[in-house]
């Protein structure tokens, strides 16, 4: 079996289609995500290996991408071939992290690369911390099926490049932390009403407690912005892939339910207050000439909290998710044609949410 | 108690993080919280400040001269860093790996897929027979009869292939 795999393709709308497919609980969990770190036997793992070594890699999996029959037709970017704001637009879309572009050294590394199915948000970062790290993206709470994509991919890679495997310790990686299965799942979740009714110091505590993290938007390191939270597990060794992501799936769906009866009490004790917070936010992102992507984030949360309790008909949670991704900056200065500094942004962001959220209605 | 990085909200937050190998911890309020210390889980390695804890506990150390024979990474750039060079390190430092993946995970043994290598020759249906049939045992188990009748058809059209 052959695929067609393009080689560095121009990106378009790539790793955007997990929106389209909102999946359940999607009025709370924006996304869900599984990864699955490999590494190639007898290499040094990517950060320590030659030049040499990560294009021999990077062309090992070109050559197995044409006949995976779970990829079908993908998309294949070798990260050094790209420029600047092609690299930051695929970091907006968190298909691969700023640790694979060489955001923090002048240039990313040889053999840097990023494979993408082309119908579905699954594929692999080539050379980052690990050799391969396998990812799959699905809209709301969906990690049993995005860990069924990836498990598959996994089947066939694995089947085609040899792993560094031990049969005490699993997968070997580059970090002990990831060392086992392997696997990370998280899930991006929304929890406003938390938040404002204060519960979610509580919450978070809770989360460590369990053996689980979390982190804001960008990943490891990054800000909490727009009561957004990426909530994911800790360990990766001792409990087989289908406990963790079971472990993880309850748990989420406890927050779910935590953070449904704080919206409905909410709603019972302070209708009033709510509905004008959702419809000033909402205002001001009508009508603000400039945005800020943090205060637009804690606008765009409160208009996705009055979008999930049906406070307004439309923008629905899906325009919401896209609104999200494209007033970024990289992708505000791709629709300008050019690169745009921080107050060029801000004033493009505006202009872009007034015109995507023109149309809000109230229901009924 | 006050907040320790605002100092003006009541603090409801124990941190505690690991430096150099003591145990600190800093009382935060629910608005620092997120903000601060938790917001992004612990320091940037965590096994590296676990790694000093762990040798603060009398658990076996590498000594400065030894080294991965394969890539070369020392005892030092390990405990500096808590990562490792290559997979043939996991058995160099297997004697502070152990303790360290215990500490790490509350375990050092591997319960996840089991790997059975790459395959440069056989049949690839038999590789989607077997990932076909660990995924029918979960259907059965998570009381997905849909999925499971769907997969047992997968699995009796490619066994007929495979017949021919």
């Amino acid at each position: 079996m052959s695929n067609e795999v393009a080689w560095c393709p121009p990106i378009t709308d790539q790793g955007l289609s997990w929106i389209d497919e909102p999946g359940p609980a999607s009025d709370i969990v924006v996304s869900s995500r599984v990864r699955l770190a490999r590494n190639i036997e007898s290499y040094r793992f990517a950060a320590r290996a030659s030049d040499n070594d990560r294009e021999v890699i990077l062309r090992r999996v070109r050559e197995a991408a044409e006949d995976l029959s779970t990829l079908g037709e993908g998309d294949l970017w070798e990260i050094q071939r790209l420029d600047h704001s092609d690299r930051a637009l695929l970091v907006e879309r968190h298909l691969v992290s700023t640790e694979l572009i060489g955001l923090r050294r002048s240039s990313p590394q040889r053999g840097a690369g990023l494979l993408l199915a082309r119908d579905r948000t699954t594929g692999l970062m080539v050379n980052e911390e690990d050799h391969l790290r396998l990812q799959s993206l699905r809209g709301g709470l969906q990690l049993e099926a995005a860990w069924c994509d990836v498990d598959q991919l996994d089947e066939e890679i694995g089947s085609r490049i040899p792993y560094a495997y031990h049969p005490d310790l699993g997968f070997l990686t580059r970090c002990p932390t990831n060392a086992g299965t392997g696997l990370r799942a998280s899930v991006f979740i929304h929890l406003p009403a938390l938040v404002v009714t204060r519960q979610i110091a509580k919450v978070l505590q809770g989360v460590k407690q369990l053996g689980m993290t979390y982190r804001g938007l960008y990943g490891e390191g990054s800000k909490i912005v727009g009561n957004f939270f990426q909530l994911s597990n800790e360990t990766t060794l001792g409990k087989s892939e289908e406990a963790l992501i079971d472990q993880i799936e309850r748990f989420v769906k406890n927050i779910i339910g935590y953070e449904q009866q704080a919206r409905a009490a909410l709603l019972l004790e302070a209708p009033g207050v709510l509905e004008d917070k959702v419809w000033r936010a909402y205002g001001i992102l009508r009508h603000a000439r400039r945005l800020q992507y943090e205060e637009f984030m804690n606008l765009l949360s409160g208009v996705r909290l009055g979008a999930s309790l049906k406070l307004l008909e439309s923008p629905g949670v899906e325009t919401l998710s896209r609104v999200m991704i494209h007033a970024q900056t990289a992708h505000l200065s791709r629709a300008a044609g050019r690169r745009l500094n921080e107050t060029d942004a801000s004033s493009f962001r505006a202009r872009y949410v007034r015109a995507t959220l023109k149309d809000a209605r109230r229901p009924g | 108690m006050k907040c320790e990085n605002c100092g003006e909200h009541e603090a409801s937050i124990p941190v505690t993080r690991v430096d150099n190998g003591e145990a600190q911890t800093v009382n935060l309020c629910d608005k620092c919280a997120p903000l601060k210390g938790i917001a992004s889980g612990t320091a940037p390695h965590p096994a590296a400040g676990l790694l000093a804890l762990l040798s603060s506990l009398g658990e076996p150390q590498p000594s400065e001269d030894e080294a991965c024979a394969h890539c070369g990474t020392g005892a030092g750039d390990f405990r500096e860093s808590g990562q490792l060079g290559c997979p043939e390190c996991y058995e160099c430092f297997a004697k502070q790996l152990r303790p360290l993946l215990k500490r790490l995970h509350g375990s050092d043994r591997h319960e996840g897929k089991k790997y059975v290598g790459a395959r440069t020759s056989g049949d690839p249906r038999q590789v989607r027979l077997d990932f076909l049939a660990r995924r029918l045992e979960r259907a059965v188990e998570v009381e997905d009869f849909e999925s499971a009748a769907d997969l047992r058809d997968q699995i009796s059209a490619l066994r007929e292939a495979q017949a021919q």
